[in-house]
């Protein structure tokens, strides 16, 4: 790709990913310290599970995000259009690929490898801050996807344990006597909804001492971006 | 302790000079809150994420009219920075001070202003980790859910209440 191609898709991803002080030059002199490349539909990019080695700057085309289920069947996470960034969770904390990428449609995609990313990661130069900022605003989007994949799979878990409470009481949980047996189901689920109500604000808190409390508000964003669109 | 020693000790500036953390320092707002006050409120509009420097937060969201409460905030933790890399956002809960506690405001300004500065570098490196981690935190849930939907069209047993599932999911206690 010249340096006008570079620029072009600097804009491009600058616009799709709002903020944050990343200029178009500084991200295309990032683009081209990767390696630019095509690829049919039907090409998996990378694979879950494998040693994450490369990040990906998709310019043009589609790909499916796809993740292992308990029996081993790949399901779709999301698709991703361009332009957007993916591949980029296992390269900044060092592990394994988090799902399956694979082309829908033509894609034209620079890679850049993990040993330029870490080589960049650290510099307090314009690349280094379009990269960490680019980055970031990528990781955002992609929680806020996860999250709403996991709202809508949580609130058909609960709708079926709503009906399944409605219908009969389980042997090893006596239903209570009560007068009113609607009131109870009510604050059965009222328990509930306050329990999803942590995941619905984009709340985590992790296993260790809830050291990575972290505050997502992406169900906000997720509003914004559909208000911008319009 | 100065603000300074306590930022140098922290571990997201591990290797900051103090220099850097001193001109960090000048460019920032230092916001102190008692103990019980509001640091966030939920509904708020959001245009900063704030670091804890010292003290403890605690967070808590509104469902219905009652209030859950979610967790605790440590120092060297960054909240809200959702905010500096999407759009507009709100408050999605509301953060109050446990104890007497000092936040870093870190503003698009200050990020706009001081990209080159060793300490914003080091945050932006954290928090590149922290999503990465969280994202591969859902990921796992979302598995997890798949796997909860499998098992009840599978078995005939009783399957787990969305309790026994979020508290698997995020190992939070309940």
């Amino acid at each position: 790709m010249d340096r006008r191609q570079l620029e072009q898709a600097a804009v491009a991803l600058l616009r799709h990913h709002r903020f944050a002080g990343a200029d178009a030059g500084a991200l295309a002199d990032l683009l081209a310290r990767g390696t630019a490349f095509e690829q049919p539909g039907g090409t998996v990019l990378c694979r879950e599970g494998e040693p994450a080695d490369t990040l990906f700057f998709l310019l043009s085309g589609r790909v499916q995000v796809l993740v292992d289920d308990a029996r081993g069947e790949q399901r779709e996470l999301a698709v991703i259009e361009a332009p957007a960034i993916f591949g980029h969770v296992g390269v900044a904390d060092r592990s394994t690929r988090s799902s399956t990428c694979a082309v829908m449609q033509r894609a034209s995609i620079v890679a850049l490898d993990a040993s330029t990313y870490r080589a960049i990661l650290d510099q307090p130069s314009r690349t280094g801050t379009a990269m960490r900022r680019i980055l970031l605003s990528g990781l955002v989007q992609q929680q806020s996807t996860g999250n709403a994949k996991l709202r809508t799979l949580m609130s058909g878990i609960r709708k079926r344990e709503e009906r399944r409470r409605t219908r009969r009481p389980t042997p090893s949980r006596p239903a209570p006597q009560v007068t009113d047996p609607g009131k109870l189901v009510g604050q059965e689920t009222e328990v509930d909804l306050m329990d999803l109500a942590g995941v619905e604000a984009g709340w985590q808190v992790d296993s260790e001492g809830m050291e990575d409390l972290k505050l997502a508000e992406d169900e906000e964003m997720r509003r914004s971006r559909l208000r911008r669109r319009r | 302790m100065s603000d300074i020693e306590e930022l140098a000790r922290n571990r997201v500036f591990r290797g900051v000079s103090k220099r850097d953390l001193r001109e960090l320092l000048a460019a920032a707002s230092i916001a102190r809150f008692r103990p019980d006050e509001a640091v966030l409120r939920e509904g708020d509009p959001a245009d900063s994420a704030l670091l804890l420097i010292s003290g403890r937060l605690r967070a808590s969201v509104r469902a219905g009219h009652r209030v859950r409460k979610l967790g605790s905030i440590r120092p060297g933790e960054v909240i809200g920075e959702s905010t500096l890399f999407s759009g507009d956002a709100r408050r999605n809960a509301t953060v109050t001070a446990v104890e007497a506690s000092r936040c870093m405001e870190i503003s698009r300004d200050l990020l706009l202003q001081h990209p080159t500065n060793a300490g914003i570098v080091a945050i932006e490196k954290h928090l590149l980790r922290v999503m990465s981690r969280r994202i591969r935190r859902t990921h796992k849930a979302i598995r997890e859910a798949w796997h909860g939907t499998q098992r009840d069209e599978d078995s005939g047993k009783p399957a787990p209440t969305l309790r026994d599932r979020l508290r698997g999911l995020f190992r939070e206690p309940m």
